[in-house]
C-alpha cells in the first residue's frame, strides 16, 4: 500500500527518554504491517545506529532511564513504529527549542534529515544490515556529568516506591551543613536507581530554584557572574518524580539519590540570581486558540535562562521582551514542548533588560491531542525567568 | 468528532511483540543483546539451493533415541526426514543453527536452533548441508545427522537478490504481523511462517491472474494493478513442494516461481472509488459516489474479498470541505446492486464536490469508526486500459498457488527460462533522480505541495502520502545541498521548515491511510505552511 521512501543524511544530540516509554507504550507496537515490504534503503547497523546512539543512548540504552533500549537491532526494532510516532509527533528527542530560536545552552536537536533516515528505516521494513557494519556496544554511564560534586547530599535514606504504585512524586528535605555561606553555580542528580527517577527538581528550601533535573540532559552551569547563595544552615528540597517502566510496575523499587552542588566565587555585583514568574489570568480555559500574557519586569535586569513550566502540550511556545523603545527582543522559541520535559533554557547570550521592559509570552495548542500520552507530570502555565538584577 | 485510533490494539500488541520476541530468545538460549545474527536471516545473505541435495541420501532407517523424558521417540512418534544448512555452530553447546527446509507436517522452513542427539559423532561446519531424522513433537533435536555433498547449484538464480526473507503468522487476528526473523506468533503462539514479499501485477477483479510487470489484465482488458504478495518457488505435479528457494525438483525439472496474494497485499479500489482500511486490520472498505447522486459503499475483508455486510450499519452524513458536519446523519441500506457487500444512499441535491463522512459499525456491539469522503467527480468502474501499443498480457503471468482458477489456466508460466534470470529485487524501488538547482527544486517542491492539496481537495486521502513524502524529499535536498546559498542569518528558518515539513509529511502519511481528514487537515497546514517558508527563504537570497 505503501512504501518508506527518503534520503538519508546526517545528525544531532538527544536528551532523556524516560517518558517515551509510557509513550511508546501507549502508542506503539512492535510490529510492521503485512503490506510494508521492506523498502528502506537505510539499515539499522550503518544508518539508524549511529543516530539512535547520538540522539537517545542517554537513556535508550540497557540500565538506562528509559524502558528500552535502541542501541541494539534486536531490542531497537520492536519499537520501530513507535519510533516513527515519536519522532515525527516531535515528541523525542525531548529538545523543542526552534532552530529559529536565541541560542541556547545544551540541548541535542535532531536534524530533519536525521529524523528522516530513521523513519524511512521504521516505515520501510526496519531491516538489520545491508553491509558489515557492527554496531559498537554502548553501555549505560552513570555518575556526575560536570565530575564529583563539591558537596554531595544524599538522601538520608532509602526511598521505596510499592509494588502497587507505578508513579509518585515525593518531597525530600535534606540538611546541606554548610558552615559558611557558598555560592552554587551549578547542581545535580546522581540517581541511586537511574530506571524509576524520572524528573526532579532541586532548590533551597524557601529559596531559588537551583536546577529543573533531567535523565540524560547536561548539567548546566551559571554563566559567569551569576549564582545562587546557599546560606548557613540552608536545607535542599528535593523533589521526584517517581516512574517505574512498564515491566517494573509490579516489583516494590528503592531509590537514595544524591544531590550534588557545584561552587563558584561570589558574583561581582553581591546579588544572587532571582527570579521572575509570568502567569496567564486565573482561570483560562483550555482551548485551541493561541493565549498571550505577559508582565512588566520590576527592574532593569540581564536574562540569563527562562523556564516555561506548562500545563500540557504546544505547538509553540514563544517568549519576546518589549523594551521601552518599542522593540521586540526574542527570548525563547520552542516548537512542541511537552509539560513532562520542562528545563531551565540557559541563553547563550545573556539579555540586557531596561527597567519598563515588557515579557510576552505566547502559547499555541497543538491542534490535535488525540495522540498525546496522558501526563501527569505537569505544572500550571508559568513562564519563569532567571535574571541577574542590574 | 473523534476519528478511529489504534491505540489500544498497539498498546496490546507492543507487549506482545516484546513478549514473544524475549520469549523466543529465551526458547532459543539466545543472550538478550546483540544476538540478532544468531538467528536472524541476513536480507543479503547468500544462500545455497535448497534443493541441490541428492534426495536418496535422506536418512530412512529409524533410530532409537530416548528423548529427554526417556521416552523412545522413535517407536512413539511419526519420523520425518529434515534438510538444511548450517549456519551456526556452538562450540559450547553443541547447538546447531539450521537453515531448515520444510518439513511437512512438522515445521515450515525456517531458521531455528537445534540440538544434536550424538553430538560427538559427527563433525559438522557452517555451510555444511545436513541430513537428519526429526519426530513429531520434538522441534528441537536433529537425530543421525549427516553432512552430506555440497550439491552443484543447478538453480541459477542469484538468491541473494531475492527478496529478503520475511516471517508471518496466519491465525485470524495475526494476519498484519510481519517480522524479519522467525519467531512465534504474538496471540496463537505458533511458529512464524516465512515468506518473501514481491510487489507484481494483477487483474483488479481476476485475482487469479498475476505477472511480473505491468501490463493488461488479458480477461477484461483493464490495467494491471500492483499488489504484494508471497512468492514461492514450487515443482509442477507437486502441490505441497513451496519452497524459498530456487533449485530443481525431484524428477530434475526447475522449480516454478509462484505467486500467492496475502493479506492486505491489495489495497485497489475496485469501482473507482475511495479505499480505506479500518483500524481492526481486517475490515476494509471503498466509498464510491455514482450518478444519480448515490453513496455507495463496498465492504472487503483483508484480502480484498467481497464481505457480506450482515450486521453492518452505517450512516452518512455531508460535510463541508474542512471536514464540519452538515446536517443530520442518515442511514445506509443494502445497496440495489447484484453485489452483496454493498450499503448505499441516494443523496439527492448533492453538488460536487461531495464531501460525507462516514460512520461504521461491523456489528451492533461494536465501536463507530468514520471515515471522510470527498467526491470531486462521480466514481468511475474501472475499464479497458487505453493500450497505446498493442501490449499484451506478459507471457511471464503466473497464478497463485491453491487459488481454485490455477488449475483451470492454460499454462504455468516463469518456469525454467526464468530460472536463469538474475531477480532484482523489487521490494526496494529506485527513486528517480530530483533535480539538482534550486529554480528547479523549487518547482518540483511547488509541483508536489500542489499534488497534496490536489489529492486532499479531491478527498484522495490515502493518496496524499506520495507527493507529501515527495515534497519532503525535495526539501531535504535543498538543505542537503544548498543551504550554504542562503544568507547565514536565514539558515535557522530554512532549518525549522525543512524539519516541520519532513514531519508533517510522514504524520499525513500516516493519518492519511485511516481516512481520517479531521486529522490530516492540521497537518497540511503546518505542512503548506513549511513548505512557504521553505520557498520564502530561498526567493529571499
Amino acid at each position: 500500500m505503501k512504501h518508506g521512501r527518503g534520503f538519508g543524511r546526517a545528525f544531532a544530540p538527544c536528551a532523556a527518554l524516560v517518558f517515551a516509554a509510557a509513550l511508546a507504550l501507549v502508542l506503539g507496537t512492535g510490529r510492521t504491517n503485512a503490506h510494508t515490504p521492506v523498502t528502506s534503503r537505510f539499515d539499522y547497523n550503518k544508518d539508524v545506529f549511529p543516530r539512535l546512539r547520538d540522539h537517545c543512548a542517554a537513556c535508550h540504552v540497557p540500565g538506562g532511564a528509559a524502558p528500552m533500549s535502541l542501541v541494539t537491532y534486536a531490542a531497537a526494532m520492536p519499537w520501530a513504529e513507535s519510533i516513527r510516532d515519536e519522532l515525527t509527533a516531535g515528541r523525542m528527542p525531548p529538545w523543542p527549542v526552534d532552530p529559529t530560536s536565541p541560542a541556547v545552552k545544551g540541548g541535542d536537536r535532531i536534524s530533519p534529515g536525521d529524523i528522516d533516515v530513521i523513519v524511512v528505516w521504521a516505515s520501510g521494513g526496519t531491516p538489520e544490515s545491508y553491509t558489515d557494519a557492527k554496531p559498537a556496544e554502548v553501555s549505560f554511564h552513570g555518575g556526575w556529568k560536570l565530575g564529583p560534586p563539591d558537596l554531595k547530599i544524599p538522601m538520608n535514606m532509602e526511598h521505596t516506591v510499592g509494588s502497587s504504585i507505578t508513579e509518585e512524586v515525593s518531597d525530600f528535605s535534606l540538611s546541606a551543613n554548610v558552615t559558611d555561606a557558598k555560592w552554587v553555580k551549578a547542581a545535580d542528580l546522581l540517581p541511586g536507581n537511574a530506571s524509576i527517577v524520572r524528573d526532579a527538581v532541586i532548590s533551597i528550601e524557601n529559596g531559588p530554584v537551583l536546577a529543573l533535573w533531567q535523565p540524560g540532559a547536561e548539567t548546566m552551569v551559571a554563566p559567569s557572574g551569576a549564582a545562587f547563595q546557599l546560606p548557613v544552615g540552608a536545607k535542599i528540597h528535593l523533589q521526584i518524580h517517581y516512574k517505574k517502566h512498564f515491566d517494573q510496575e509490579q516489583n516494590s523499587l528503592s531509590d537514595k539519590s544524591t544531590v550534588g552542588l557545584y561552587f563558584t566565587d561570589p558574583p561581582p555585583s553581591g546579588h544572587e540570581l532571582q527570579a521572575f514568574a509570568i502567569s496567564p489570568a486565573a482561570n483560562v480555559p483550555a482551548s485551541n486558540d493561541s493565549l498571550s500574557f505577559g508582565a512588566v519586569l520590576p527592574n532593569a535586569a540581564q536574562i540569563v535562562a527562562l523556564r516555561p513550566m506548562l500545563d500540557r502540550a504546544y505547538r509553540f511556545v514563544e517568549i519576546d521582551a518589549q523594551t521601552p523603545s518599542g522593540a521586540t527582543v526574542p527570548l525563547l522559541r520552542l516548537h512542541g514542548p511537552r509539560p513532562q520535559w520542562f528545563r531551565r533554557y540557559w541563553l547563550q547570550k545573556p539579555v540586557k533588560l531596561a527597567t519598563g521592559s515588557k515579557i510576552a509570552v505566547r502559547v499555541t495548542p497543538l491542534a490535535d491531542y488525540s495522540d498525546e500520552p496522558m501526563v501527569t507530570r505537569k505544572f500550571p502555565l508559568q513562564v519563569v525567568l532567571d535574571y541577574v538584577p542590574l | 468528532m473523534r476519528r478511529v485510533t489504534e491505540a489500544t490494539k498497539r498498546r496490546t500488541t507492543a507487549f506482545l511483540i516484546s513478549s514473544a520476541i524475549v520469549g523466543f530468545a529465551c526458547l532459543a538460549g539466545l543472550p538478550p543483546a546483540n544476538s540478532n545474527s544468531f538467528l536472524r536471516v541476513s536480507l543479503l545473505e547468500a544462500r545455497q539451493s535448497a534443493g541441490s541435495s541428492p534426495k536418496s541420501s535422506v536418512a530412512s532407517g529409524k533410530q532409537s533415541k530416548p528423548n529427554a523424558q526417556g521416552e523412545n521417540v522413535a517407536n512413539t512418534k511419526k519420523e520425518h526426514a529434515f534438510r538444511g544448512r548450517v549456519e551456526k555452530v556452538d562450540p559450547q553447546t553443541h547447538m546447531l543453527t539450521i537453515d531448515g527446509e520444510n518439513v511437512p507436517g512438522w515445521m515450515a522452513a525456517m531458521t531455528m536452533n537445534y540440538r544434536m542427539d550424538n553430538p560427538g559423532s559427527v563433525i559438522v561446519k557452517p555451510g555444511d548441508r545436513i541430513i537428519a531424522t526429526v519426530y513429531d513433537g520434538d522441534f528441537t533435536t536433529l537425530h543421525n545427522v549427516r553432512v552430506v555433498a555440497t550439491g552443484s547449484a543447478t538453480a541459477v538464480i542469484k538468491t541473494n537478490d531475492l527478496p529478503p526473507i520475511s516471517y508471518v503468522c496466519s491465525s485470524p487476528g495475526e494476519e498484519s504481523v510481519l517480522e524479519d526473523k522467525p519467531g512465534k506468533c504474538p496471540i496463537s503462539g505458533k511458529p512464524m511462517t516465512p515468506l518473501r514479499l514481491v510487489t507484481v501485477y494483477s487483474c483488479l477483479k481476476f485475482q487469479s491472474f498475476i505477472q511480473e510487470n505491468p501490463g493488461v489484465c488479458p480477461v477484461d482488458k483493464s490495467e494491471l494493478v500492483p499488489i504484494t504478495t508471497a512468492l514461492y518457488f514450487t515443482c509442477k505435479g507437486d502441490s505441497g513442494a513451496r519452497s524459498l528457494q530456487p533449485g530443481t525438483c525431484s524428477d530434475g525439472s526447475a522449480r516454478v516461481k509462484t505467486y500467492e496474494r496475502r493479506p492486505h497485499g491489495d489495497h485497489n479500489p475496485r469501482h473507482g472509488g475511495q479505499f480505506f482500511m479500518a483500524d481492526d486490520s481486517w475490515h476494509h472498505l471503498e466509498g464510491t459516489w455514482v450518478k444519480p447522486n448515490i453513496l455507495r459503499v463496498y465492504f472487503y475483508n483483508d484480502m480484498t474479498q467481497p464481505l457480506a455486510i450482515t450486521g453492518f450499519s452505517a450512516n452518512a452524513v455531508k460535510s463541508d470541505g474542512n471536514g464540519n458536519e452538515i446536517g443530520a446523519p442518515v442511514p445506509l441500506r443494502q445497496g440495489q446492486t447484484n453485489d452483496h457487500n454493498v450499503l448505499e444512499l441516494a443523496v439527492p441535491g448533492t453538488t460536487l464536490p461531495a464531501n460525507f463522512a462516514l460512520r461504521v459499525k461491523f456489528k451492533p456491539s461494536d465501536k463507530e469508526r468514520v471515515f471522510d469522503f470527498t467526491f470531486a467527480d462521480y466514481s468511475k468502474e474501472p475499464g479497458p486500459a487505453a493500450v497505446a501499443n498493442g501490449a499484451q498480457a506478459s507471457t511471464t503471468a503466473a497464478f497463485p498457488a491453491g487459488s481454485s482458477s490455477a488449475s483451470n489456466q492454460p499454462s504455468q508460466p516463469a518456469a525454467s527460462g526464468q530460472q536463469s534470470e538474475a531477480y532484482v529485487p523489487s521490494t526496494i524501488k529506485q527513486e528517480a533522480p530530483l533535480p539538482t538547482t534550486i529554480p528547479e527544486l523549487l518547482a518540483e517542491l511547488g509541483k508536489r505541495a500542489q499534488s497534496v492539496k490536489t489529492a486532499l481537495d479531491q478527498g484522495d486521502l490515502t493518496g496524499l502520502w506520495y507527493p507529501a513524502i515527495g515534497a519532503k524529499d525535495v526539501a531535504l535536498a535543498l538543505e542537503e545541498n544548498h543551504s550554504n546559498e542562503v544568507p547565514e542569518a536565514k539558515r535557522p528558518q530554512l532549518d525549522s521548515a525543512v524539519r516541520r515539513l519532513t514531519m508533517a509529511a510522514w504524520q499525513i502519511d500516516a493519518a492519511g491511510d485511516l481516512g481520517n481528514k479531521e486529522k490530516v487537515l492540521p497537518l497540511y497546514q503546518d505542512f503548506a505552511a513549511a513548505v512557504a517558508d521553505v520557498e520564502s527563504v530561498y526567493e529571499a537570497r
